[in-house]
């Protein structure tokens, strides 16, 4: 069984549904309530007691955890000092957090295994680091400095923990971002082509694979920077 | 949850007959414990408090107090299972 936060929508759709179509049991989680599927669950990731009973439910079931995919997150694009504190906080609770709690409560899973996947995601937006982007870069670097230190400390018990850093790629969380936005961050890649869903969907296949069992503590810049 | 119950948990996860009493340290230079054995040793409190009928809770404040840590000894954390086995019963 595989868990995906933010499940619902975005890239943690296009996930899920590759993952499914591939036979792979998928649940989901994110905020979203009334979707019609067994293997759903409508939870608040900045909610560590929430999740926490899901845990426990996941335990009561005795399902057997393969991978964590933290996909959940926002993004408010404004300058640093136009921020309203709301959308700060909101911002890093839920990036940041969201992504911490779910690796805290959900690893142990993965540790009574002794094997396992976790794969957290930032953005290319961290290295380029554009102006516009301050807090939510500042949520994403969190991420994968959590994510590096948190490979240490699972290593020993044969889970890797990497970040997918990708490019802007056309799903709501970027909808509010203007076409001359995204180009500005394309021309900032490597690879000066927008990229799509299906591209980080293969390359969070990549990582779950048996063969990607030395790759750990790594951010994959998707475009390249 | 006894400490003597305790001890034989850190044995079993550190699969050695090491020297170990009810006032020994569980974290830090003395310990027989590294990092990976705490982890396992909370995952097995953690499997026996959901069949006690509650929810180990091994990441309190107090977990991490370097005066009164739950960790600081096999007695301590025989306290501490037993303190949140009573307050979940009530």
């Amino acid at each position: 069984m595989i868990i995906v936060t933010g499940g619902s929508s975005g890239l943690g759709k296009a996930i899920t549904q590759d993952l499914r179509s591939t036979g792979e049991k998928v649940i989901t989680l994110s905020r979203r309530k009334n979707i019609d599927e067994k293997d759903h669950f409508s939870c608040d990731i900045t909610n560590y007691k929430s999740l926490k009973e899901i845990y426990l439910e996941f335990h009561k079931r005795n399902y057997k955890l393969k991978a964590l995919i933290n996909c959940a997150g926002i993004a408010s694009m404004n300058l640093a000092i136009t921020t309203p504190a709301s959308t700060t906080e909101k911002i890093i609770r839920t990036n940041l957090i969201g992504t911490i709690f779910a690796n805290q409560i959900f690893s142990p899973l993965l540790i009574k295994n002794k094997v396992g996947r976790i794969i957290n995601f930032s953005t290319i937006a961290v290295h380029i680091g554009l102006k516009g982007e301050s807090v939510y870069v500042a949520s994403k670097a969190g991420v994968e400095g959590f994510s590096r230190v948190f490979a240490k400390e699972l290593a020993p018990f044969n889970i890797t923990v990497n970040c997918i850093a990708p490019g802007p790629i056309r799903t709501n969380l970027i909808r509010g971002i203007s076409d001359k936005q995204i180009n500005n961050i394309v021309k900032n890649q490597i690879i000066k082509k927008e990229m799509s869903s299906s591209a980080i969907v293969e390359i969070t296949k990549i990582l779950l694979r048996d063969e990607s069992q030395f790759i750990t503590g790594e951010v994959i810049n998707v475009g390249g920077v | 949850m006894t400490s003597e119950d305790i001890i034989k948990i850190i044995k079993e996860v550190v699969e050695e007959d090491i020297e170990i009493n009810d006032q020994s340290q569980l974290v830090g230079g003395e310990s027989s414990l590294d990092s990976m054995g705490l982890v396992q040793l909370c995952l097995v409190l953690e499997e026996r408090s959901i069949e006690d009928g509650f929810s180990f809770d091994w990441t309190s404040e107090k977990a991490l107090s370097s005066l009164n840590s739950i960790f600081k000894s096999p007695k301590t954390l025989s306290l501490e299972y037993n303190r949140q086995l009573k307050s979940n019963k009530k």
